[in-house]
């Protein structure tokens, strides 16, 4: 289905790429589904709403930039399952067991036209900062952040004055990634989240990271949107997005996250 | 703008079908591929085999023939939890579905003695008592008092207490009971009661599948406070101090001015983590070795205390608390 949507962009007239800026506020839902050895043998599902995403677009006569910047907290509200306990006053208690993740993502996108075409190349950058936690009252913590950097594709039409359409590819080609420890709470990690300060572990684990050759952790990000210009400055529309990623290691761990965002923006 | 709607509504369908393709295959939920799971993880996570494993391991295959698909997730449970049982480990906890969770230990399946330590009783002697969400702290005959349920940040509060004895008396540090937690929160709590830095444990964790692939031994150390609390000190201890409170228990030892009385505590000192089985049901598993600086494993033992004074049932007189209030006033 994407591949049509790219061949049907792909052999219409060439892009406009006149100057115009936009800034667009995006609001939707998400599903993830992970399957990560490090914390279970269940594929994990959850999903998020809402997912936001904030995207200021600069376009020139022959480059564009895209800054992205998105979160969202992933958790399902029922859990998986309920269990009894023993709370601290030894009293019967029930709980859920539940999978959150939480995620920011920063995204910078520099890409020119191919003349005579659709098509839009270039280069990415991004980053992803994922903290999950497993279970309820029996719980555990980890984490998983990348930034990576590498190209990206897409095809944009639009007809008339008022309908645009685009789709996109990117891949990474230089990767850091930081993972919980085989053990997740291995004594580097506690150490690291000794000060109880949400940013100083995130720094912290961030920083234990490493880099990773992209065939170690093959992963890609397709998307799809559609703008529809209602006046001068303001338009409207829709994104959906599909990313995988699959780590190799001595603990498997496969991602695959998608969302569909309906969007507002202030075109200039 | 309808045909757009649909396009975005086709490629939802299209994610939505693939959003388990591309990655692994999942382990098989039937109660054989369980078991098998459940035997691969202890071996390649558990860190204590070669401490507690030895009637585990043993017996794999006497459990793994009581094991067949179909019999059902209740008799699972019950192989399960019969093997598990010869870990006797605190830490190994069973979660499923509307079940109660299974604690690994005996101390914590039977609960023997666990009458003989009342907080309520303890509170009822205390003055000037200030109290939180997992703690009580006061003045006890004179000195200062304070009681952690738990490991966690309202170990914050022993400044509080500290500042109650500081001008004129020694302080009780009260333990028993303690179910662990996070023992960070205890590091940063407990440096005002130390002048120098000194070592307290050493950890070593998992890091691969081998049985012997461990990470090096990490040297924790006890940092020292700029105006410390130098006089005698109390830590109180009993068979359901478990956890982050032994290891807090392993801190306060190191103190040249700290005597430990009660009883020997649960020997439960090694980090734990939950793991999600095939069948979607929760296991944890210790991935911990810990030593004393003397080299001492308590694993499974306990740490014994320096004055041995066992609880008595109720409503008999609180004798650990009053060993510790006549060593005080010697």
């Amino acid at each position: 289905m994407f591949l049509l949507m790219l061949g049907l962009l792909a052999v219409n007239p060439p892009a406009d790429s006149k100057k115009s800026h936009a800034l667009s506020l995006s609001a939707g839902a998400a599903g993830h589904h992970r399957y990560d050895e490090n914390v279970g043998a269940l594929w994990e599902r959850t999903r998020s709403l809402p997912f936001v995403q904030l995207d200021l677009l600069i376009q020139k006569p022959n480059k564009r930039h895209l800054i992205s910047l998105g979160g969202a907290s992933f958790a399902d509200p029922k859990g998986r399952f309920s269990f009894g306990f023993n709370d601290t006053t030894m009293q019967a208690a029930s709980a859920n067991f539940i999978f959150l993740r939480q995620s920011f993502e920063q995204l910078y996108r520099l890409q020119t036209p191919v003349k005579s075409t659709n098509i839009w190349l270039g280069w990415y950058q991004h980053i992803e900062l994922g903290a999950l936690f497993h279970g309820h009252a029996f719980s555990t913590f980890g984490y998983l952040h990348q930034l990576q950097a590498g190209m990206a594709a897409s095809m944009q039409r639009t007809w008339g004055k008022r309908l645009t359409a685009a789709a996109g590819f990117q891949f990474p080609l230089l990767l850091w990634v930081a993972r919980s420890p085989y053990a997740l709470n291995d004594d580097d990690f506690i150490e690291r989240q000794a000060s109880h300060n949400d940013l100083r572990t995130l720094a912290a684990t961030f920083a234990d990271g490493s880099l990773v050759a992209p065939w170690q952790y093959p992963q890609w990000r397709i998307e799809a949107s559609c703008t529809w210009q209602v006046n001068k400055r303001f338009q409207c529309g829709f994104q959906w997005r599909f990313w995988h990623q699959q780590s190799k290691s001595m603990l498997p761990l496969a991602v695959n996250e998608q969302a569909i965002l309906l969007k507002g923006g202030w075109k200039w | 703008m309808v045909r757009m709607c649909m396009l975005g509504a086709w490629l939802l369908l299209a994610g939505s079908g693939c959003m388990q393709a591309g990655g692994p295959t999942a382990i098989s939920s039937t109660e054989t591929a369980t078991f098998a799971y459940v035997h691969r993880l202890f071996n390649e996570r558990y860190a204590l085999l070669e401490r507690r494993g030895g009637a585990f391991e043993n017996s794999y295959h006497v459990y793994k023939s009581r094991v067949f698909d179909g019999m059902g997730s209740d008799s699972l449970w019950t192989v399960l939890t019969q093997w598990l049982q010869l870990l006797n480990d605190p830490h190994v906890q069973l979660v499923a579905p509307n079940k109660e969770v299974w604690y690994g230990h005996a101390v914590y399946q039977l609960r023997p003695n666990d009458d003989h330590f009342d907080i309520q009783r303890i509170a009822t002697r205390l003055t000037a008592t200030q109290a939180g969400e997992g703690y009580i702290l006061g003045r006890l005959g004179g000195l200062g008092y304070i009681h952690f349920a738990q490991t966690g940040n309202q170990m914050e509060n022993l400044a509080k207490a500290i500042a109650l004895a500081h001008a004129d008396s020694d302080l009780i540090i009260d333990l028993r009971h303690n179910e662990g937690g996070d023992f960070t929160y205890a590091l940063k709590a407990f440096a005002p009661l130390n002048a120098q830095r000194r070592p307290i444990f050493s950890s070593r964790t998992k890091n691969g599948p081998g049985r012997n692939d461990f990470t090096p031994w990490f040297h924790w150390h006890l940092e020292a406070g700029s105006q410390p609390f130098l006089r005698k000190v109390v830590v109180l201890t009993d068979r359901y101090t478990f956890s982050a409170g032994e290891r807090s228990v392993m801190m306060l030892r190191s103190l040249p001015n700290v005597v430990v009385v009660g009883d020997t505590t649960l020997g439960g000192i090694s980090s734990v983590i939950p793991h999600t089985l095939p069948n979607g049901w929760i296991i944890r598993v210790s991935i911990q070795q810990i030593l004393s600086p003397a080299g001492e494993a308590f694993e499974g033992v306990g740490i014994p205390p320096h004055v041995y004074v066992p609880g008595q049932p109720l409503p008999a007189a609180d004798a650990p608390l009053d060993t510790a209030l006549a060593i005080l006033r010697r």
